[in-house]
């Protein structure tokens, strides 16, 4: 997958799970910052994340994928796509 | 009473194990006590009657969503451990609570309910001395709230999702003068509670309150906070219905929790939670008590409790002061360090100058916890106390 497919995915997974369009998950999007990525939308994306890419995400992790960018570096570096 | 062990379809992790349990208890109004294998793979359920076979398989297909729901893909929690004086010596390792029955300083009123007499007041007065010093410290501004807690308000943050199962409620009989008169002349309590009609009571505006702080930032809801930034402080009964978890001194219905509470910024927040724990590490030390911090979450209901409980860990939301109870071989929450991000400030609209929304947190202390955990350690005679809390007691 080529990096603006990926950036393409990436934003329509995250509208699907908060639920607006795909042109409200701007660039810099972040927790906190867009009203519907509360802590239980975050979660639901981690999981979905793992799914969709194949990876598992640590405790750790789970509290530095909190914007658009940090999301995207950890799924380049981390999964085969 | 019956009993009946289940196989579970996935081992239950050893970091689960004792949230799962706590939870067995409202599968069921006929469950008495549950308890989950050492190894995770089986529970054993006490029922108060015997039920027949489809009842059974009911009660079992109950607890296997529980179980699953809890535990499907749960991310082991990172624990980190911030003070660790377990082993720090204390003189008494008897459990204290036969002695506090028998000598009347507590009295149990019903499950869960308890009153304390004068040396537990008076060794909870002593704590509350040093909690407002505490306070004062960070010029927090004393507060009282109210014991009930408005229903409309507490649905606006989310508690209903996230805690149903420990909720109590606040009712009254319905204005009509037949329901009335119809409760005044048959009312009267039977084997497990008043004998009154459900319909003779009036629809939930009210519960008792699980909590102190919420009432603070209920008051500050809707409007910028004056100054960008507050640090408040007050003492209250909270209810937090527990079933058959229910345990004395331990797990109370209705205990009363103190509370420092701040409301501001992220670092405003953040650097005064980390400024109370060495404060009150300090403190804890001057009385000699045996405790860990550690990482912890809230007690969250089971549709609910993976996703939160997950992030609170992540995110380092929530530490608990875990005092170590010797009879047992165990340790008890008796205080916690919350941090809740902009969660309050999002849904109740509290904002900064900036516009952002506000951060809060606070710092909380079970009293009653607080004091039996020093009991367990010290013993019910004030002789063998530390000194600073001798001295305080005649001070």
């Amino acid at each position: 997958m080529n990096e603006s497919a990926l950036l393409e995915d990436l934003r329509s997974l995250m509208a699907e799970i908060f639920r607006v369009a795909p042109d409200q998950i701007g660039p810099e999007a972040q927790l906190g910052e867009l009203p519907q990525w509360d802590s239980m939308a975050h979660m639901d994306l981690m999981v979905a994340l793992e799914s969709r890419f194949g990876i598992e995400i640590s405790a750790e992790t789970i509290s530095q994928l909190t914007s658009f960018p940090s999301i995207h570096a950890h799924i380049k570096n981390r999964s085969h796509v | 009473m019956s009993e009946h062990n289940f196989s579970v379809p996935a081992t239950i992790p050893a970091h689960l194990r004792s949230q799962v349990q706590a939870k067995l208890a409202y599968v069921d109004e006929n469950i008495s006590g549950a308890a989950i294998s050492q190894d995770g793979a089986s529970i054993l359920l006490q029922l108060r009657s015997p039920v027949n076979q489809p009842a059974l398989a009911d009660l079992e297909a109950r607890l296997q969503s529980v179980v699953i729901e809890m535990t499907k893909g749960a991310v082991p929690p990172k624990v980190e451990v911030l003070e660790d004086h377990l082993q720090r010596p204390v003189p008494f390792s008897a459990d204290p609570m036969p002695e506090l029955l028998a000598n009347g300083e507590v009295s149990r009123e019903h499950a869960g309910i308890y009153s304390l007499g004068p040396l537990l007041t008076r060794l909870i007065g002593i704590f509350e001395t040093y909690f407002l010093q505490l306070a004062a410290e960070f010029e927090a501004q004393p507060q009282r709230f109210p014991t009930l807690i408005s229903a409309e308000k507490l649905g606006r943050v989310n508690y209903f999702r996230a805690f149903p199962h420990s909720l109590t409620f606040a009712t009254h009989l319905r204005e009509d003068l037949h329901v009335i008169n119809d409760f005044a002349e048959h009312a009267s309590y039977e084997t497990e509670g008043l004998n009154a009609p459900q319909a003779s009571f009036s629809k939930i505006q009210a519960l008792l309150s699980p909590a102190v702080c919420y009432h603070l930032y209920f008051a500050l809801a809707d409007k910028p906070l004056p100054g960008g930034k507050l640090a408040a402080t007050a003492v209250g009964h909270c209810f937090r219905y527990e079933s058959s978890n229910l345990n004395t001194l331990e797990r109370m219905w209705d205990f009363t929790m103190r509370e420092i509470i701040f409301v501001g910024s992220a670092d405003f927040v953040l650097q005064n939670r980390e400024r109370a724990r060495q404060h009150v590490a300090t403190f804890l030390e001057r009385i000699g008590l045996a405790y860990k911090v550690e990482s912890a979450n809230d007690p969250f209901f089971v549709g609910e409790f993976r996703k939160q409980a997950a992030f609170q860990n992540a995110f380092q939301l929530k530490y608990e002061i875990r005092a170590r109870l010797p009879f047992k071989d165990d340790t008890l929450a008796v205080g916690s360090y919350n941090y809740h991000q902009d969660f309050f400030g999002r849904h109740l609209n509290i904002s900064l100058p900036d516009g952002k929304p506000a951060h809060t947190g606070c710092v909380a202390f079970g009293l009653e916890r607080l004091a039996y955990a020093f009991l367990c350690q010290f013993g019910l005679d004030p002789a063998a106390w530390p000194a600073p809390l001798r001295e305080a007691r005649h001070g």
